[in-house]
């Protein structure tokens, strides 16, 4: 059995919990196969700060106080890195938000010099810090003392979580609900993290900042859950989500698109560039391997057209033959009459 | 007013955050239509259960402690409802394992002997505790202690989830590159939660945040294969 | 009567009706939902011709048909053209028939056929490439982002890309038949475009007519940065205007929107279109 001191073991306890819950998720990420999304690559990088926050957490519950092991240099270094972590995951989270809602790295790059200002100033200000000890510093005994430039310290880091609910939030308004993702889920755990760290002696923010990605990481994997593996379009499952979507009146499809695909042919590269062809707003779903769907929402004028060369086009190029037809919604059905009618789903 | 120690506090966060982290699991599981699953059910039974086991080990470890003014009975009915979850949870995970993949595996009155019947008797000896004492209680200081079938009760615990991971490696359907992963990384945080207490002295309750990281990851990893 | 008769007009004999139809909109006979009637005599000339647009025939709006030009040299042809037009109203279903014209006896000639009409002011308003100089000076300290550049490089399927998410989103601006026109129905040297992610994400369509008259046809941009993309856009094209046109070169601007006006009232607050007469019919 081990004995770890009373004054610590708190410490110890929520930051190792943190720890795991961020190492089991980069266990995960890493392993599942990667969309190839932009903002994926972003999410991995936030569990990796994260993850190297409660590590660091954690290790310093060992260090602190007169009686720990270990020199002034080593905690003032470890407490720097946990600090340096926390500001690098939630610039993090507005790059990640950012890409998810708005899937456009042109965007991003051209708004990066605007992003990275606070983020600079926060970096600068820790080294300063080492030095100077104007946020906050370890005593003689190794104890953390807060500085009042420290509220000013935070509330820069926490411009960022302003500005991702910002963009969400106008890009919600502008577009209505964002698929597969909402930042509401990430911020409660947040707050609470927040209010733990004001009204307790314990980083609870550590504990709530892990949390967070674990149910930010859940929405990712409920979208892979949708994903057909080969195709990269929705698989199956996806049509009972869309259904009761298209209910709600969030979708309105107009235009319907069957495809009867070749047997035993390798089709990657036509779903590749059929990728390229589809406009945005539509759901492909792969129904099984000879058969796929393409529901498209919005106006359908000239569209209709314009798609069917383009996929005839694709198909003489590879020389598949690939069959497909279209419907129409006519102007006196609903929208759920519309796809009812002519999508059947399974039970 | 209250004086509660390091480890208290770190008792308080990690139960409400495991209750806050399985709420936004049921949430999101309901939100992205996942309402048609078969294996929705048993998992649900799984989440909400970790949730009483969370509420219960709260009330029941912060009632002993300086929480509220020493009552014994406050502690023996979070320690109760912590105890009979925990028992439960367990024969839900094997009943989930088994409906996840649709294991037939036991016929009716051997699975009724095996799995709901422990957990019939385990629930019923988690309520007459409170009168006998035999897996936990408290004394005149509300100071807790083991019973003697304290060590049996977390053996029987342990033999159900074994038989849970043991249906889930069994499993053929190896759709998106195995399982064998996320299913390393659940038995990891379930046996790391569950001993890390026992392992530690002084350590707050990490068993049900580390049975929460656990079907948490059974989510993540499992539920989503097809 | 007189041996008069009806015939489509379509690009292969629009040169029988060059007297009654402009150069203009003759070229505009071979797009999609534009539909061309002419009245031959007995000796074969021409002596009636009328060209009418469908709008919203591709969508689940109701179909209405723009009179873009009508040309009569006696009541017996404007009978037959009026007549035929009523035919091919009821075969596409149109709910309502516009007009507008400057001419009065033209004016005339569809109030007696059931039209209403009022004197307004035009949707469009000319003005030079001259007038655009102090448009394109606006960028003056400011410089344009790289990402905005002319069409005349733009690969076709780009160009297509961007197509069916104006078509999803239903802005076509004037071009009922966008979906149709290839990249090359524009001029492209002062046809603009910002580029994000090697797509386009907004545009700015500029046809070019066969009597040099520049139209700008659609402007739209998409995406988190459309406002400012659609200023330099339209600075962009200005400046191409101004660099490769004679200062006379007439730039017509319909004002088919609220956007639109709002537009041509901050850059050119002067100006206003010409009195004409508007008129519509219920079809149904």
């Amino acid at each position: 059995m081990f004995d770890i001191d009373q004054s610590i073991i708190g410490d110890v306890d929520v930051n190792l919990a943190a720890a795991l819950l961020m190492g089991g998720v980069l266990i995960m990420t890493l392993w599942r196969s990667r969309s190839g999304k932009k903002a994926d690559t972003i999410f991995l990088f936030m569990v990796i700060a994260a993850f190297v926050g409660a590590v660091a957490g954690l290790v310093i519950a060992f260090f602190e106080g007169p009686e720990s092991p270990g020199s002034l240099a080593l905690v003032v270094s470890i407490e720097t890195i946990l600090e340096l972590s926390i500001t690098i995951q939630l610039f993090f989270l507005l790059l990640y938000v950012f890409l998810t809602i708005h899937d456009n790295r042109d965007y991003l790059i051209r708004r990066m010099k605007f992003y990275m200002i606070p983020l600079v100033i926060l970096i600068v200000l820790s080294i300063v810090n080492i030095f100077t000890g104007i946020i906050w510093y370890y005593d003689g005994n190794k104890m953390y003392h807060e500085m009042g430039l420290y509220t000013v310290y935070n509330l820069i880091r926490y411009l960022y979580l302003i500005l991702a609910i910002y963009q969400y939030a106008r890009y919600r308004k502008e577009n209505g609900q964002a698929r597969f993702f909402s930042i509401w889920f990430y911020l409660v755990p947040i707050l609470w993290g927040t209010i733990l760290e004001w009204v307790t002696p314990i980083s609870g923010f550590i504990l709530g900042n892990a949390i967070a990605n674990v149910i930010l990481f859940i929405m990712i994997s409920q979208k892979v859950g949708f994903t057909d593996e080969g195709s990269g379009f929705f698989n199956i499952r996806y049509l009972k989500l869309l259904s009761e979507k298209i209910k709600a009146g969030e979708y309105e499809p107009h235009l319907l698109i069957r495809y009867h695909l070749p047997e035993k042919k390798d089709l990657s590269d036509f779903f590749r560039m059929l990728k390229e062809i589809l406009p945005d707003q539509c759901d492909t779903v792969k129904l099984d391997d000879t058969n796929c769907i393409t529901v498209i929402y919005g106006d359908t004028r000239g569209l209709i057209n314009m798609l069917s060369e383009d996929i005839r086009m694709i198909s003489e190029e590879l020389c598949l033959n690939i069959e497909f037809d279209y419907v129409v919604k006519q102007r006196d059905e609903t929208p759920v009459k519309f796809f009812e009618k002519n999508v059947v789903i399974g039970g | 007013m209250f004086y509660l120690t390091n480890r208290d506090y770190a008792t308080l966060i990690m139960d409400t955050g495991t209750i806050l982290m399985i709420l936004g699991v049921i949430i999101l599981l309901f939100r992205q239509g996942e309402k048609g699953r078969p294996d929705l059910n048993s998992f649900l039974m799984l989440l909400i259960l970790t949730i009483v086991m969370a509420a219960g080990d709260m009330l029941g470890y912060l009632s002993d402690q300086k929480m509220f003014p020493h009552s014994r009975m406050l502690a023996t009915l979070g320690m109760t409802v912590f105890y009979a979850g925990f028992l439960l949870v367990a024969v839900s995970w094997l009943h989930y394992c088994r409906v996840r993949f649709k294991h037939e595996g036991l016929s009716g009155r051997t699975r009724f002997a095996f799995e709901y019947l422990p957990g019939m008797i385990g629930t019923a000896l988690v309520l007459i505790n409170i009168f006998t004492g035999w897996i936990f209680h408290y004394d005149e200081t509300v100071t807790y202690h083991r019973g003697v079938l304290f060590i049996p009760m977390y053996v029987a615990f342990a033999i159900f989830l074994l038989a849970g991971f043991l249906c889930l490696a069994r499993c053929r359907d190896h759709s998106r590159g195995g399982i064998l992963i996320p299913l390393c990384i659940c038995a990891l945080t379930m046996i790391f939660g569950i001993s890390f207490t026992f392992l530690v002295s002084n350590s707050a309750s990490f068993a049900p945040i580390g049975i929460a990281m656990c079907f948490v990851f059974t989510h993540m990893g499992i539920m989503n294969e097809v | 009567m007189k041996d008069m008769e009806l015939v489509k007009i379509t690009e292969e004999n629009t040169d029988d009706f060059s007297k009654m139809i402009s150069e203009d909109l003759k070229c505009n006979l071979g797009r999609r939902f534009f539909n061309g009637l002419g009245v031959l005599d007995h000796e074969s000339n021409p002596v009636g011709a009328m060209v009418y647009e469908l709008l919203n025939y591709d969508s689940e709006e109701d179909t209405k048909i723009l009179i873009h030009s009508f040309v009569s040299e006696d009541d017996e042809a404007t009978e037959l053209l009026m007549s035929e037009y009523g035919k091919a109203v009821s075969e596409d279903g149109a709910v309502e028939s516009l007009y507008e014209t400057g001419d009065e006896k033209i004016n005339a000639v569809f109030t007696s056929h059931g039209f209403n009409a009022k004197q307004s002011e035009s949707l469009n308003i000319v003005v030079s490439a001259g007038e655009l100089k102090e448009v394109a000076a606006m960028t003056a300290g400011k410089k344009i982002p790289g990402y905005i550049h002319d069409m005349s490089d733009t690969p076709p399927l780009r160009y297509r890309s961007f197509l069916k998410k104006c078509l999803i989103k239903g802005k076509t601006g004037l071009l009922e038949d966008l979906g149709y026109l290839p990249l090359s129905w524009f001029e492209r040297e002062v046809s603009i475009c910002s580029i994000s992610d090697e797509m386009i994400d907004g545009v700015l369509l500029v046809r070019k007519l066969p009597s040099q008259v520049l139209v700008p046809c659609l402007l739209t941009a998409f995406g988190i940065d459309f406002q400012k993309n659609l200023l330099y856009i339209m600075l962009q094209s200005a400046q191409r205007i101004v660099e490769l046109y004679p200062e006379e070169t007439k730039v017509v601007i319909r004002r088919h929107n609220a956007g639109v006006k709002k537009l041509t009232d901050k850059f050119f607050p002067n100006k206003n279109g010409e009195m004409v007469y508007t008129g519509k019919r219920e079809e149904r």
